[in-house]
């Protein structure tokens, strides 16, 4: 009877841990949507050169405030978005160094976009993400400046100092 | 002796390795009057064993900002990039968003949780309460690897 117990806690604790790691609002397209009558966003990854370092990949995380299913290993998962006004939350990763930042902007139907980022080009400067028309290669909305940051370590959040970078 | 003066230099040349070496500085002619001021804040609960959480200007245009999350930081009036953190204990996270700032204007980074592992951030006008910045969502990562590893927005 107690390993009953115990064993109903353990899954009480599990479902539990389960639902908090569940997004909130996850974003779908609209059933109608098509490449042709939508906007297409897509991720980009970017080779480093050293063996060691993991490749940085661009993604879009959220649209309108609905996080999308895209991650590091879903970053070339196209997403449909109807066209118009639209807050899109963009990101960067590579590692456990990570970038985000939102925009809002104006997206047209049968386009194409694609998220892409800039490392620091020198010691102290900052990285930029932005989002381009994959046809006219043009900056959609505007660069954003933002610090990279490495994932919480026990003693909180880091932002990446230039020389590391 | 002179083991005790090895740990202090290794335990100096550790804490200058966690220091951001290109902090972001206002200009020295800036003053309350003439700059907009951002400030962090901490949304306490009343739940006691729900850690508070601290809102803080993480960077300015991509320069990170030092200092505490309830420190003052003046910025140059006009369109900035502002790079808003939270901090919940070992959970943290960021997000960048323009932002149009005034003059003599004091501007708040506020947050709000929703569960485990996400929390929205905005900056608003203290005066005034209204939101200058659409309500964005933060990922909360943990430093604990193996919850890390459970939660999808970090990956």
């Amino acid at each position: 009877m107690m390993a009953r117990r115990g064993l109903w806690i353990g899954c009480a604790v599990v479902a539990a841990a389960l639902a908090g790691c569940t997004p909130r609002h996850p974003y779908r397209a609209p059933p109608d949507l098509t490449p042709e009558t939508g906007a297409v966003l897509k991720g980009s990854r970017t080779p480093v050169a050293s063996p060691l370092a993991e490749d940085v990949r661009a993604i879009v995380t959220a649209v309108d405030g609905q996080l999308t299913a895209n991650g590091r290993y879903e970053w070339d998962q196209p997403i449909l978005v109807p066209p118009g006004s639209h807050l899109l939350q963009l990101a960067a990763l590579q590692g456990q160094i990570k970038v985000e930042a939102a925009i809002r902007v104006s997206l047209e139907p049968h386009q194409e976009y694609v998220v892409r980022l800039q490392g620091p080009s020198d010691a102290g400067q900052p990285a930029f993400i932005w989002l381009e028309d994959t046809g006219s290669g043009g900056v959609v909305g505007s660069k954003l400046a933002v610090a990279p940051w490495v994932y919480p370590q026990p003693s909180g959040v880091i932002y990446v100092p230039p020389a590391r970078r | 002796m002179w083991k005790r003066g090895i740990a202090v230099v290794a335990a100096l040349q550790m804490l200058a390795a966690c220091t951001p070496t290109n902090s972001y500085k206002p200009a020295p002619d800036l003053t309350p009057q003439t700059a907009a001021t951002l400030v962090g804040s901490k949304e306490a609960y009343r739940n006691p064993f729900v850690k508070d959480m601290r809102m803080s200007v993480g960077a300015i245009d991509g320069v990170p900002v030092g200092g505490a999350w309830d420190e003052p930081v003046l910025v140059a009036p006009g369109q900035h990039t502002i790079q808003m953190a939270a901090h919940i204990a070992t959970r943290g996270g960021g997000i960048a968003s323009l932002a149009e700032l005034a003059p003599a204007k004091t501007y708040t980074v506020r947050g709000e949780r929703h569960g485990q592992f996400h929390a929205t951030a905005w900056i608003e006008d203290k005066d005034t309460g209204q939101a200058v910045t659409e309500r964005l969502d933060i990922c909360l990562i943990d430093a604990a690897p193996l919850i890390q590893l459970l939660t999808p927005c970090a990956k």
